[in-house]
């Protein structure tokens, strides 16, 4: 019990303080700013550009899939149950199980694309 | 070598520690309940009205030992002043038992009023936040009327009584009815602006006087009693009380119901009404009208139409949504918690809440002065006008999705608000509030929503 507590802060601690690590955006592509944050249940997912993204897909861990038409500009909560591998089968852990994120936005400024991976 | 000397700083230690423990059996420390933040603040006072039903046996001696805790009035007559002690916290009403010139002789500590040729027997107290203004009925009344309105209308005191003898003549009452006065004691009765009065005593009359109602508290107990006033910001209670203050009767007043009555508010929309409301997913359908900024640099300036599925449009089916009584939410705040009408489980799935009331308007809102909403809510929220957004608070512009955080905040309880810019966006008959509220974050211990919208004429 000790240990999954201590997991779960040493996760959102450290999820809480990075942000991308991604290399410089290919050429012809726009560059994705966004913070990554987590809860027990929800990921937290912050749009720093000044533009919305559009036609995102986010991966977690590689294999958990979720897409958005739309992310606003500023933070949005999306419940972790809410990614699918390809089998349809839910992302089962919590943010201690975090272990990559990777955004695709299709759209983002003037409909060039941008990726942010953490 | 003896243990004190080998051990002094243990045995130092061990005492402290005992005389430490000890407080705990000679001081009274609260061992059950929690703490509760007791809202104080504002002026308040404590005023006595003696009447002849009193009964006190040495009144001077009486209410020398009430000297700091209260103020009295009282009718000249009942009052036996001993001239080498004067009560300057004693204020008597004239009452022709003495002539001017005795009265003025005998209470020499009394205001004088210079616009007025009626030496002390006419005076202003100031106490607190009230004004009271101690009159007489026999004598130029018409200057009495003009000096009641100059006193009152032009004072920034929150309650004004009056005090007369007897009941005051048609002219005097027009004066004290128009400075709205909220409390008339005249003699043996109590008059209560029926505008202000909150809770009526077991033996009130309504209409006795125009505007005022009449409360004659010897008629209905039995008992030796007298008046006593007090007051908390806006609301001020006549009670009837023995000489122990035994509450045996009493009269509620509220000065704020009284500004409101004066300013024409109409309450369309009360707070913690019935709301319709579903919780922020993928069922609440918003579309993003055509000139919409969604990221909010620029506002829309085109009129544009909501379809009927849009969760903000008039038209929008909201039957399957569940219904609440307002306020809202969850709270980690003890105080709070009992206020909340609607318990929302905390940590849901989605950071919103949606939220829509459908009322009637029967006057022309381009009519209205001022347009005013009163909002409590945690954290952020925007508010429409029949599909129309008017307002939006703690949270940021453009486009916002039911998954969208609002910016932290402290929550705010009837915040009040003037949308008289947005009067066009409602209309007489049928019209739709919509209103959706955000949590700063997903765990976030406290959401809270209510609102009223009121308008002055």
């Amino acid at each position: 019990m000790k240990s999954k507590v201590l997991s779960c802060i040493t996760a959102g601690l450290v999820l809480a303080g990075c942000t991308s690590n991604a290399p410089p955006p290919e050429a012809g592509n726009t560059l994705i700013l966004a913070d990554i944050g987590a809860t027990r249940q929800h990921l937290l997912v912050t749009n720093n550009n000044p533009f919305v993204w559009r036609k995102v897909s986010f991966v977690v861990n590689g294999t958990y899939r979720y897409r958005m038409e739309v992310v606003p500009r500023g933070s949005t909560s999306i419940t972790l149950a809410s990614f699918v591998d390809d089998d349809g089968q839910p992302f089962s852990g919590t943010a201690a199980g975090l272990r990559g994120v990777d955004i695709a936005v299709g759209d983002a400024a003037a409909g060039r694309q941008g990726s942010f991976r953490w | 070598m003896s243990d004190r000397n080998r051990f002094p700083m243990l045995i130092g230690s061990t005492v402290v520690l005992l005389v430490m423990a000890s407080s705990l059996f000679w001081t009274r420390i609260p061992i059950e309940g929690y703490a509760t933040l007791k809202e104080t603040g504002g002026d308040s006072f404590q005023f006595g009205y003696i009447t002849k039903k009193s009964q006190i046996p040495d009144l001077h001696e009486w209410m020398s030992g009430q000297q700091g805790k209260a103020i009295f009035a009282l009718p000249d007559q009942l009052y036996s002043p001993d001239p080498a002690k004067p009560l300057p916290f004693v204020y008597p009403i004239y009452d022709r038992t003495r002539s001017e010139e005795q009265f003025n002789q005998l209470y020499g500590y009394l205001p004088q009023q210079p616009t007025l040729d009626l030496g002390r027997t006419v005076y202003t107290v100031d106490y607190g936040n009230a004004r009271f203004l101690f009159l007489r009925s026999d004598r130029l009344e018409k200057e009495q009327a003009a000096w009641v309105h100059a006193q009152a209308v032009t004072n920034p005191k929150q309650h004004h009584i009056a005090l007369l003898d007897v009941p005051p003549s048609p002219v005097l009452w027009q004066a004290l009815r128009e400075a709205k006065v909220e409390l008339v004691i005249a003699g043996e009765n109590v008059y209560g602006l029926e505008a202000a009065v909150m809770q009526e005593p077991s033996d009130f009359s309504p209409k006795d006087r125009e505007g005022y109602g009449v409360w004659n508290p010897g008629a209905s107990i039995d008992q030796s009693y007298m008046l006593m006033l007090s007051y908390q910001n806006d609301d001020m209670a006549v009670k009837a009380t023995t000489a122990d203050g035994e509450a045996l009767d009493q009269m509620e007043l509220s000065a704020g119901v009284l500004a409101a009555a004066s300013s024409k508010e109409t309450v369309a929309v009360g707070i913690q009404q019935l709301w319709r409301y579903h919780r922020g997913d993928a069922s609440i359908k918003a579309i993003i009208p055509e000139g919409f900024d969604v990221t909010g640099e620029n506002p829309i300036t085109a009129p544009f139409h909501l379809p009927a599925d849009d969760w903000r449009s008039p038209d929008y089916s909201d039957a399957a949504w569940k219904t609440g009584r307002a306020p809202f939410g969850h709270t980690n705040r003890l105080q709070e918690e009992k206020r909340l009408q609607t318990r929302f489980k905390p940590d849901p799935p989605s950071p919103s809440y949606y939220f829509r009331h459908t009322f009637f308007l029967w006057e022309a809102p381009k009519e209205w002065k001022d347009l005013i909403v009163k909002l409590s809510y945690e954290d952020g929220l925007i508010l429409y006008f029949n599909g129309e957004e008017v307002l939006r608070d703690g949270i940021r512009t453009g486009l916002i999705l039911p998954s969208s955080l609002a910016i932290t905040n402290q929550g705010t309880w009837y915040r009040e608000v003037s949308l008289r810019n947005h009067r066009n966006k409602l209309h007489m008959g049928r019209n739709t509030l919509a209103v959706q509220v955000h949590r700063s974050h997903p765990g976030s211990p406290n959401f809270l929503f209510d609102m009223s919208l009121s308008y002055i004429k």
